[in-house]
Order: structure tokens, then C-alpha cells, then sequence
């Protein structure tokens, strides 16, 4: 199991300055992979980034979120192809960095919708879906799934609806993302959700409740790396956590981040990191006979 | 012996109080057993008093009432108008639990139920501190407390914590004001729920009992046990009120207003009476877990 970080711990943009920073720090901190993050597929620097992870030993992947100008679930056609283009240039820039998968919220625009999806909403998702799979195909770059809470979208908040989109198009181009801030948020079991899906979860997020140091807020982390290493899964562990000292004004108010509780990313990057490895450790001794 | 009472939020059973609904939901929280019930305030201007009152009462219910302040009524606007409109608007919710004979008014009371697009100045947290201290006077003036419910950061910027609460309380110097705790936000906001229900504990006066995921109570991940456990330890006195919403029972405006997509339960009285069993049996066993064998 690789033991990811997500950039935005560290920067808030991706200059070129934020390459390597982002890469350079992931690396101190003893990871083995980044999460990159496309804001404009135009911009998104491959060759620059390739090299850096290169250059620091790291594996990637690619992260990305819809937006309301550009949203696959919307009924205005030049909307929801917007998204589509958005998502196809994310993964032909995903493969000209070396990366072979591409997660988040790409299933819908990553904000509060003010009402419950109109009832074409999810067939229009999956017919886009299909046709990505096609385009994941040829690029080489897997596309997923994020299942994040009500206030992020109002299509897909478990990770049974996540699944149920993979399933249903069947291809293996694709696959459901599991994020445990939005679990702790929207799951009943959180145990139950990972094992019933661990067929086509092909990424995790692992984020606190609170968006900040892992083991201070309220998910049950033990039973999530216990459950991932009961059920075999082979993906990446990414962590995740927000903060207005780190992010932009705009981007922190995207997320709701309204407090400092962080501010220090060196910390919080090697306090995760160790956190995670001891959860791995405990989670394969538990397994012995 | 404690006098906690275990009430329920009228919205388990529906968006409207009108004379059928209201009794509909008084008898049947009545029925399971319930203390009271919490009526939300959407309008001051459309809740009608007498029927209210009369129909708790023949219930043999006792009475809660719960606001949130919207973007036209926002105590923290930068628009006086709007500002002045908010104060007005939990003023007359204070006025009108003072004449229904309810203990308290609480809820989102210090700024609108909303999703912010920008971090509140430092003008704004102390226009709202100046208002809310004016509220504090009248609302022992009038012989009522208001609450403070601290909020996920999805529904305000301003009060996300109990510490944020309890240091506008205290910087007010209020007397009347208190914290109303709501597990479905704490679960998202805190960090560890037992530090910050004992360093918070003299100011803990009401609490919403809700799921992680706001449906059916036990179905989720909340740690019930360590909460009522933790609150028990703290001396906790207040009430507890069950919220749980399912898009079965409420309009598509207020599924939107939520952001409930999904239907976590389809029978409401049934969920009431699940969650009523839930509270009942974690109160007895976390009464006795606090009590030391005899040695």
C-alpha cells in the first residue's frame, strides 16, 4: 500500500515553485507518492511535473473537481460538456506526467447545490462515464469516482453510489474513491461501505473529520486500515487536510475552511505520515495467525 | 434524580405547523414517551401562538423553540438594514417563547443558516457580539435564554466550535446565553468530544441528538456511548432533542435548505420511537457507568 499526501497540505497552486516545493517537501516527510492537483488541464505543467516527481523518487496521481461552469451532471448541454472536456484534458495531461489515474469530484460540481438532482441527472452521468471509460482506455490514465458529502454535491455522497457507477459500465478504466472525511460525514457503517466496495475502490483519501492532524477528530482510523488491509486492497493512501494558512483566499473559502487549526505542513505532513505507517503496521500484525 | 427530559424536532415529522400537524406530532411523540417537543420558528411572523400552546399543552408535552436567521435576517450582514432585521427577528423569537412559557429560544441565532463565500471580519464578529449582547439583556428581560448552536462550516463561518461559542458567551459577559450542542456538527468539527465537553461545561445547555448522517439514531458512526458517557461526567443537566431528517417527510425546499439527497428513513414515528428507546437506554447506562461500586 503506497502512503500518499495530498499537495494542497503544502501549496495552494501548481507554479512551478509549487512543484517543487509540494514535491520536495512529500518527499522529506518520507512519503512515497503525491497527489496532484489540476486546476486548468492547460496549465497543468507535465513535463515540469513529471520531472520533479522524478527527481524526488515519488509516484503520483492526479485529483480533480468539477465546478458549476463545468458539471457532467448538469442539464444544460454546454455545461456538461465543459465537464466532460475538463475531465478528458485532465487525463491526457495525467498521462504527459506519467500518472495513471485521475480521482475526485468528477461526477458533478464540487459546491452546495441548492436542490436534489433533476431525475436525468444520474443516466446523464453514467452515458459520460462511458464514454471516459473509452478515453481511459486510450490515454492509460484510470478515472475515479469521489464520493463526498451533501454539501459538496448532491449526486454522489456514499460509496455504494460511487460503486453502483462502476458497476453498471463495467469497465475497469474506472473506479470509486473512498474519502473518509466524507464517510464520517454520510456512511452508516464505515467498515461495511469499504468491504461491499473494495472490488472497485481504487483510491482513498484519508482525511479527519475536522480536515486537520489524523487521530484528533473522530474517525475510527484503526478499523479503516484494518478493513483495507483485511480486504486486500492494493490502491494508495492519500492524506488530506485543509487549511486558510495554507490555501489561497478563494480556494479556502471553496472549502469551507474558516478555521487556522493548522498551520505548520512540515509537522502535519510527517505527524500523517507516521500516523499512517503505524495504522499499516498495526493493521498487518493484526492479520498474523 | 435528574429531570433531563427527551424531546423531539417537530421537523422528524413534517415542514408544516399547522393545527393537524401539530397535533399529529405532539401525540405521537407523546405516545412513545417523549418530554417535549422543539418547534422551529421559520417565519415569527407565521407561527401561530395560541394554537401552538394549546396544542403542546393538551399533549401534556413542554415546549422548545428552535430558529436559524436566513440571508435576509443575518445578524453578522455588513448591510445595516439586514443586520438590524436579524436582531428584530430573534428578538421577537425570544418574545414569543416568553409568551408560550418556553424556557429558551436557540438554534443559528448569531448570523443566517447559510453557505458563506468569504471568512467573517473581525467588524463582523464584533457587530454580532454587540447585538447579541443587546439580546442577552432583553432576553432576561424577559425571563428566556438563548442558545448558541455552533454550526458545520458548511452552514456558517462564524460559530463551528463550543470554544467559539463559549468565548462569544464569555466575551459578552453574558447572563442569559448558553451552548446548544448538536452531535451531527460536532462529529464533523471537534476534535476530542470529552476535552470539549468538560472544558465547555458550565455554559452546555441543550443538546440536539443527531446521527453522523442525520438519519435513523444508532445506524452511524457517532460514538453514542462516549458521548453520553462524557456528558454525564461533565454534570451535563440540559434536555435532549432528537433531529433526524429524511427527504420522505419534507418539502424539496427544505431538502435543498439541508442538503439531505438521500432518504435515510421512510416511517417517522417509527424513527421517533427508535431514537427515544436509543437515548433512553445510553442515559441509563451511562448514569451507572459514572457511578462508582460500592467499595
Amino acid at each position: 500500500m503506497k502512503v500518499g499526501i495530498h499537495a494542497l497540505v503544502f501549496v495552494t497552486d501548481w507554479s512551478e515553485s509549487s512543484i517543487a516545493s509540494s514535491t520536495e517537501q512529500a518527499a522529506a516527510a518520507g512519503y512515497d507518492l503525491l497527489e496532484v492537483v489540476v486546476f486548468d488541464p492547460s496549465e497543468a505543467r507535465p513535463e515540469e511535473t513529471r520531472a520533479a516527481l522524478e527527481r524526488n523518487g515519488l509516484s503520483g496521481i492526479g485529483g480533480i473537481a468539477l465546478n458549476p461552469g463545468a458539471d457532467i451532471s448538469s442539464a444544460d448541454p454546454e455545461i456538461a460538456r465543459a465537464g466532460e472536456t475538463l475531465i478528458r484534458d485532465a487525463m491526457s495531461a495525467m498521462r504527459d506526467m506519467g500518472i495513471d489515474a485521475l480521482g475526485g469530484v468528477t461526477h458533478s460540481a464540487m459546491h452546495r447545490y441548492p436542490t436534489a438532482v433533476d431525475p436525468d441527472a444520474l443516466r446523464r452521468v453514467v452515458d459520460t462515464y462511458a464514454r471516459l471509460a473509452d478515453h481511459a482506455r486510450t490515454t492509460g490514465v484510470r478515472l475515479g469516482i469521489e464520493a463526498v458529502n451533501r454539501y459538496e454535491s448532491n449526486l454522489i455522497n456514499t460509496i455504494d453510489q460511487a460503486a453502483s457507477i462502476v458497476r453498471q459500465i463495467g469497465s475497469d478504466a474506472l473506479f470509486a474513491h473512498a474519502d473518509t472525511y466524507h464517510m464520517n460525514i454520510e456512511e452508516l457503517s464505515v467498515v461495511d461501505a469499504l468491504t461491499r466496495n473494495m472490488d472497485v475502490i481504487g483510491h482513498v483519501h484519508i482525511g479527519e473529520s475536522n480536515r486537520g492532524y489524523l487521530g484528533a477528530g473522530s474517525v475510527n482510523f484503526a478499523e479503516v486500515f484494518a478493513t483495507l488491509q483485511r480486504q486486500d486492497y492494493s490502491g494508495a493512501v492519500v492524506f488530506e487536510a485543509f487549511s486558510p494558512a495554507i490555501l489561497d483566499q478563494n480556494l479556502s473559502n471553496v472549502l469551507a475552511c474558516w478555521r487556522d487549526h493548522w498551520s505548520d505542513s512540515e509537522d502535519l505532513a510527517r505527524h500523517a505520515h507516521d500516523f499512517m505507517q503505524a495504522q499499516v503496521k498495526s493493521a498487518s500484525q493484526s492479520m498474523r495467525t | 434524580m435528574t429531570t433531563q427530559k427527551i424531546g423531539i424536532h417537530s421537523l422528524v415529522f413534517g415542514d408544516t405547523w399547522t393545527e393537524e400537524t401539530a397535533k399529529f406530532a405532539c401525540r405521537t411523540a407523546a405516545d412513545i414517551g417523549y418530554d417535549l417537543i422543539e418547534v422551529l420558528i421559520f417565519d415569527p411572523d407565521a407561527l401561530d401562538p395560541g394554537m401552538t400552546k394549546r396544542v403542546v399543552k393538551n399533549a401534556g408535552l413542554d415546549l422548545r423553540l428552535g430558529m436559524a436567521l436566513g440571508p435576509d435576517t443575518d445578524i453578522s450582514s455588513t448591510d445595516p438594514d439586514i443586520a438590524k432585521a436579524g436582531e428584530n427577528t430573534v428578538q421577537q423569537c425570544l418574545e414569543i417563547a416568553s409568551d408560550l412559557g418556553a424556557p429558551a429560544v436557540s438554534g443559528i441565532t448569531y448570523a443566517a443558516f447559510n453557505n458563506y463565500s468569504a471568512p467573517p471580519t473581525q467588524a463582523q464578529r464584533d457587530a454580532v457580539a454587540s447585538a447579541l449582547g443587546r439580546l442577552d439583556k432583553r432576553a432576561g428581560e424577559l425571563g428566556v435564554k438563548l442558545g448558541l448552536e455552533p454550526v458545520n462550516r458548511y452552514e456558517s463561518n462564524m460559530i463551528n466550535s463550543l470554544d467559539q461559542a463559549a468565548d462569544m458567551i464569555r466575551r459578552i459577559g453574558a447572563a442569559n446565553m448558553f451552548i446548544h450542542m448538536d452531535t451531527f456538527h460536532m462529529n464533523i468539527e471537534e476534535s476530542d468530544l470529552p476535552s470539549v465537553i468538560s472544558r465547555n461545561a458550565h455554559l452546555l445547555g441543550y443538546a440536539h441528538v443527531a446521527e453522523n448522517h442525520r438519519g435513523l439514531l444508532g445506524t452511524g458512526t457517532f460514538d453514542w456511548h462516549g458521548y453520553f458517557r462524557a456528558l454525564q461526567d461533565a454534570g451535563y443537566s440540559g434536555d435532549f432533542t432528537v433531529e433526524s431528517f429524511s427527504s420522505k417527510v419534507l418539502s424539496a425546499d427544505l431538502v435543498g435548505g439541508v442538503s439531505l439527497w438521500r432518504q435515510g428513513w421512510s416511517n417517522a414515528q417509527l424513527a421517533a420511537k427508535i431514537a427515544f428507546e436509543q437515548i433512553q437506554s445510553h442515559l441509563a447506562a451511562c448514569r451507572a457507568s459514572v457511578t462508582p461500586w460500592p467499595l
